[in-house]
């Protein structure tokens, strides 16, 4: 009753009425509410065993719990392939973003030196402007990356709205601290690695976890450079499961120890498939929520 | 002159990287444009095949499958700014309501999270709900309906389309408008809570007209995209069965390339043509929204 007496007294207070307070409160959580349950009924689906498959129906829990499906994938030779080329294709992507982005980054934040306007506009064009499919495509061959996994690596190397994040993060660095040194007698290399580069670690840590994150979701140029089967990327290897689930490219073995073909329900693979696939988002996501906010608002200042 | 160029080497040393990637997979594609006017021959290359004039255009403008996709276009660009377009700026609203510090972290935490995933696995996720034996239809045949092959109706995908791009990206979409929310004048409030206005009064006359320039330049933004109705998410969810109410001209593009024959010209073709379209639309947006008297992108 107290409880509810200072709850209207503080609705007086912002001139809240108490039916919008609960009304706005209901959408919100009806909202979350269907965010979170598509994955909870994708994981519920994922442990069902096979028994319970074939009765229609929803379990809001699972009558038993199984995890046969995700051995069976993890011990799959396929699955493990194209989760060691998206591996690859992060790692080292995720490097070659971060060279390109903080270099250029850095060297575009510097002021008073010839052709600094001509290399923005040089970047800020390719914001607007772009060859499109066809031509990058006949690029990508020219160079001969068809069915290389560098195919997947090099055409993505700039986020045009991450360089300038970076760029005016290395911007807002107070001139007094590289001058300063400088006066000391440090190099080029030295400011920028000794101050620069610890100074803006946070942002860092950030735009490599959006490469990161960009990278694992690729799939557009593995569908249309990459050939061999083994060397598609994970999201592929996924999409094709969901399009057409081939039991002979699983684990053979695994799938006997369960009792064999006849004991898979199709869609409870797909779905273990998917906990699978969206597992090292959520893992990284709590670090990349942490700074999407600040990074978006320092972004939407004109850098 | 020579001196100043010394002087700042390191920085020279540092641009050399970026500058090549943005020639080699920026700039030179951008060349490539020009197969919209030629007939490519693979041997021959972007550079050695003939100029055939408009002909790539022509040929196009006579297929009946050119104006499906373009339609489709338009209309899902449009029916987007309609039923997508105001989601985020309503659940920044609502969210902004939510006074405790945790439980707006939490749900815009969770409300967050879609916008990192993929478009291959929200399919998934969307496909397990659909599917036969899922859980929208035990809904519908609980309530007494029919079961439905929802992924391959044509009525559904439109729907589709906007309900799962607003669960995917609403979230995300709200940061933008919090952040403009956030930095609204505090003793805007405190004075018109003093003239008894209501809260929402407060959002109406206070909120609203504050936050009209960010939701101004977002409009812009939207209608000068006009031509991209979406790829990933449509390529991901349509199939030939819903072709004549889900094909795009970047679906068609990609068709009409890779999967139906290898029409690099008139491919390129439609490239232009959507950027010379989208370009349009953003100038035009960008001078209405100055006759408005809103500040415009440029």
């Amino acid at each position: 009753m107290s409880r509810h007496l200072t709850l209207r007294k503080k609705l007086a207070k912002t001139q809240t009425s108490l039916w919008a307070y609960i009304l706005i409160r209901v959408v919100l959580l009806i909202g979350a509410v269907s965010i979170f349950y598509p994955f909870y009924n994708c994981f519920v689906i994922s442990v069902l065993p096979y028994k319970y498959s074939t009765s229609f129906g929803f379990y809001l829990f699972p009558p038993e719990f199984e995890f046969a499906n995700y051995q069976v994938l993890l011990a799959s030779e396929s699955f493990q392939n194209s989760f060691l080329v998206t591996l690859f294709v992060a790692v080292v992507g995720t490097t070659y973003n971060m060279l390109l982005t903080v270099s250029m980054g850095y060297a575009l934040s510097r002021k008073g030196y010839y052709g600094r306007t001509f290399f923005i506009n040089m970047v800020l064009i390719t914001m607007f402007f772009s060859g499109g499919l066809i031509p990058t495509y006949l690029l990508v061959r020219g160079l001969g990356l068809i069915d290389s996994l560098f195919s997947m690596i090099l055409p993505l190397g700039i986020i045009p709205f991450w360089m300038i994040l970076m760029k005016t993060f290395f911007g807002s660095i107070p001139d007094a601290l590289p001058e300063s040194a400088q006066i000391d007698g440090a190099s080029d290399v030295t400011i920028l690695f000794r101050i620069i580069i610890p100074i803006a670690m946070p942002i860092i840590a950030t735009i490599t976890l959006f490469y990161a994150v960009a990278r694992w979701n690729e799939w557009f140029n593995g569908m249309i450079y990459i050939r061999t089967a083994d060397k598609k990327p994970l999201q592929l290897y996924l999409r094709e499961m969901l399009i057409s689930m081939d039991s002979k490219r699983l684990d053979q073995s695994a799938l006997s120890a369960l009792g064999g073909n006849q004991r898979i329900y199709t869609r409870s693979m797909q779905m273990a498939m998917v906990m699978l696939t969206t597992l090292p988002i959520l893992c990284v996501y709590p670090f990349l929520q942490k700074y999407f906010v600040k990074g978006i608002m320092i972004g939407s200042i004109k850098g | 002159m020579l001196a100043k160029l010394w002087k700042h080497r390191f920085i020279y040393l540092l641009l050399i990287p970026g500058v090549l990637f943005i020639i080699i997979f920026n700039y030179i594609p951008m060349y490539g444009i020009t197969l919209a006017f030629k007939k490519y021959m693979a041997s021959d290359g972007i550079l050695g095949s003939p100029w055939i004039g408009l002909t790539n255009f022509k040929k196009l403008f006579a297929q009946p499958d050119f104006w499906r996709s373009l339609r489709n276009t338009v209309v899902i660009s449009l029916q987007r700014i309609v039923f997508e377009f105001p989601v985020p700026i309503i659940l920044a609203l609502m969210l902004n309501e939510i006074n405790g510090r945790l439980g707006k972290r939490v749900l815009q935490t969770v409300y967050t999270f879609p916008y990192f995933l993929s478009w291959i696995i929200v399919y998934g996720l969307i496909f397990n709900l659909l599917s036969d034996n899922g859980f929208v239809n035990y809904i519908l045949v609980s309530l007494g309906g029919e079961k439905t092959a929802l992924l391959t109706s044509r009525s559904f995908f439109r729907p589709l389309l906007y309900i799962s791009s607003n669960w995917k990206g609403m979230g995300w979409g709200a940061i933008i408008f919090l952040a403009s929310i956030t930095s609204i004048n505090q003793e805007l409030y405190e004075s018109a809570v003093l003239d008894g206005a209501s809260r929402w009064k407060q959002t109406w006359y206070i909120t609203l007209p504050c936050i009209r320039p960010t939701i101004a330049i977002m409009l812009i933004l939207a209608v000068g995209n006009t031509m991209n109705a979406g790829f990933d998410q449509i390529f991901v969810l349509y199939n030939p069965s819903v072709y004549e109410v889900s094909d795009i001209l970047d679906t068609y593009i990609y068709r009409r390339a890779f999967s139906t024959g290898s029409n690099f010209g008139q491919s390129t073709a439609i490239t232009l043509f959507k950027a010379v379209i989208n370009f349009a639309l953003l100038f035009a947006a960008n001078a209405g929204a100055k006759l408005m008297g809103e500040e415009g992108i440029y």
